[in-house]
């Protein structure tokens, strides 16, 4: 179930602009919703060749260029779909918490 | 003073501290392993890679130059263990045991179980068995042979000392059996084959071909190593096997044997024991036994390297050594047999006897260690070796005419030395008998004698019997291998004269009917 949740929490993320690896992890992080930062890497490359992210490279001071991700035309339909979904299945297991 | 080891991350030169290189190498390895299932893994890899940079490159913040097992730790930390990804990741290979066996295994002395160099505990650490097993094996074969011993000497000064945390991690690691040889073709494969998809990498699909090139012939060679090494190592120990069969244990014909070290004492020259014939023929030996091993080292297990030229060098020297002093003892065994002596001694015959047999009479000797050789001349030539002296078969015997009006009977002792004195002295020491009666029976031992101390100098003996025209003689059967080159009016061959009566006349021996 987390790893569907995960690509959803990445969508957010990239969805208030675009990141890159360490800054969609601290993200995640700060959620208590990531353990290791290695578990991204894999994730962001799926995502990246189903084509719902796309990225850009960027010089850094401190080390390599960095990928920073940014969600596709597909990536932001997804993000609204998957939103509604969650909504949706959030409040139909809430309901049954509190009946 | 640390070693430190230069890498390239991310576009990026780093200087590693040996450790955080051995930790770093395993953990990429075990990563790529992991992701081994997940598409686009080299892309995943170079991320990961980038990110290791990155914290390597905060964490130095430019006042350090060298990063430390601590950064590596910390990047791993950060990063997280491969397995931590397999709970969001499914499809994953199966992972290996043990996390820190990702080396592919080399040959190192284990200097933490040494008992003479480590040599047995590190093929014992290479073939994942009980040490205990790997000395027993030495000891017995080093007991049986003595080349076991010259082996682990080899081995010791060819095989190099796990000694850094790398090389110790190397000496445990991953074994190189067939099924990891498998799974790493296999792996190299889908490399090739994602590099080959990956549009991204269409320019390297010329690099990727030449990988496939590179692979096939990389299985190959490592085919042909694997059998060449087996070769050569089951070459040295049949060889080992060999020479101690024909040198140690000694030459076995005719049910009686003669050690060669007993051969070499009766053989070299004075002051040239067989201790001197063995120390040079093992060093001649070295170059050949040495380039053997080191051959099959480096085809079975891969070692190669500076330290192998060095004991390569060393051996040669000693085979250059051994060649020297083989050279010292052929001159000097030659000079032994530059003069030649004779010595006559003249038998006294019955007078008035006109009728003459000539035999051979064997004397049994006691014991004695027995050598033979097949000889065309005499059908077969040998020596026994007994501490009375050497006996020898070397005697031949001759009838010729004599121009007086008694028969007469004398025989000839010759020798070589390395002076006239010297081969005059030992042609003197030769012992032989003939015996002969009233009734013209002339008995002749079959076997000279000389002392042990005189050495195999070509010392023999020639029995002539002098006929004048009218004598007769029989010659025994038991003369004929002895008989050499007796003239003959019948143009018989020596051997068939024996059992015939034979006269002397005056075109020569003529047979009697």
């Amino acid at each position: 179930m987390r790893k569907g949740v995960l690509e959803l929490c990445v969508l957010r993320v990239l969805g208030r602009g675009e990141a890159y690896a360490s800054d969609i992890s601290e993200a995640l992080k700060n959620a208590d919703l990531l353990v290791v930062e290695g578990t991204l890497y894999p994730l962001l490359t799926r995502m990246k060749n189903a084509g719902w992210l796309d990225y850009r490279w960027e010089e850094s001071k401190s080390g390599p260029p960095r990928k920073y991700y940014q969600l596709t035309e597909t990536g932001r339909i997804l993000l609204e779909a998957l939103n509604s979904e969650w909504t949706s299945f959030v409040d139909a297991v809430n309901s049954l918490k509190n009946s | 003073m640390k070693k430190t080891i230069d890498i390239n991350l991310g576009g990026l030169l780093f200087h590693l501290d040996e450790d955080a290189y051995a930790s770093l190498s395993n953990y990429l390895e075990a990563l790529r392993r992991h992701l081994a299932a997940t598409e686009g893994r080299e892309e995943v890899l170079s991320d990961i890679e980038a990110r290791i940079a990155e914290i390597f490159t905060q964490r130095m913040a430019g006042t350090r130059q060298v990063v430390s097992n601590e950064d590596v730790q910390a990047a791993m930390s950060t990063l997280g263990q491969p397995k931590d990804f397999a709970g969001e990741e499914g499809a994953y290979a199966t992972e290996e045991p043990q996390f820190s066996g990702q080396f592919r295994r080399r040959l190192y002395r284990d200097p933490e179980e040494q008992i003479i160099g480590g040599v047995c505990s590190g093929f014992a650490n290479y073939f994942n068995v009980d040490v205990l097993l790997v000395r027993v094996l030495f000891v017995l074969f080093g007991l049986f042979t003595g080349f076991g011993i010259l082996l682990y000497f080899i081995l010791w000064a060819a095989t190099p000392k796990a000694v850094t945390p790398a090389e110790r991690l190397a000496m445990k690691g991953k074994p190189a059996t067939f099924e990891n040889i498998r799974q790493t073709v296999e792996e190299e494969f889908k490399n090739v084959e994602a590099r080959l998809k990956d549009k991204e990498n269409h320019r390297k699909v010329r690099r990727a071909a030449q990988s496939i090139g590179d692979l096939i012939s990389g299985i190959l060679t490592g085919f042909a190593r694997f059998l060449g090494g087996l070769f050569l190592m089951l070459a040295f120990f049949v060889g080992s096997v060999l020479l101690i069969a024909v040198f140690g244990t000694g030459i076995t014909i005719d049910g009686s044997s003669i050690s060669v070290t007993e051969l070499m004492g009766v053989f070299l020259p004075a002051g040239f024991g067989p201790i001197y014939f063995w120390t040079a023929t093992v060093l001649v030996l070295m170059g050949p036994l040495v380039a053997l091993v080191l051959l099959a080292l480096r085809l079975l297990f891969r070692q190669f390297g500076a330290v192998h030229k060095g004991v390569m060098g060393v051996a040669l020297m000693l085979s250059v050594v051994g060649i020297a002093l083989m050279g010292v003892l052929g001159t000097r065994m030659a000079s032994e047999f530059r003069e030649e002596a004779t010595v006559v001694h003249v038998e006294t015959l019955p007078i008035g006897v006109t009728e003459w047999k000539l035999s051979m009479v064997s004397s049994p000797i006691e014991g004695g260690a027995k050598l033979r050789f097949d000889d065309e001349d005499t059908d077969e030539t040998s020596w026994i070796l007994t501490d009375e002296g050497v006996f020898f078969d070397g005697v031949k015997v001759d009838v010729r005419p004599s121009v007086r009006a008694q028969a007469s009977l004398e025989w000839t002792a010759e020798a070589q030395g390395g002076s006239r004195r010297a081969a005059r002295e030992r042609a003197d020491a030769v012992r032989f008998q003939v015996r002969t009666d009233s009734t013209g029976n002339i008995m002749a031992d079959d076997l000279l004698n000389y002392p042990r101390s005189d050495r195999f100098r070509d010392q023999n003996v020639r029995l002539v019997l002098y006929l004048p025209v009218g004598h007769r003689v029989y010659l025994d059967p038991t003369t004929a291998p002895y008989l050499d080159d007796v003239a003959n009016t019948e143009d018989i061959w020596d051997g068939d004269m024996g059992g015939r009566v034979w006269l002397m006349t005056e075109q020569g021996l003529a047979e009697f009917k």
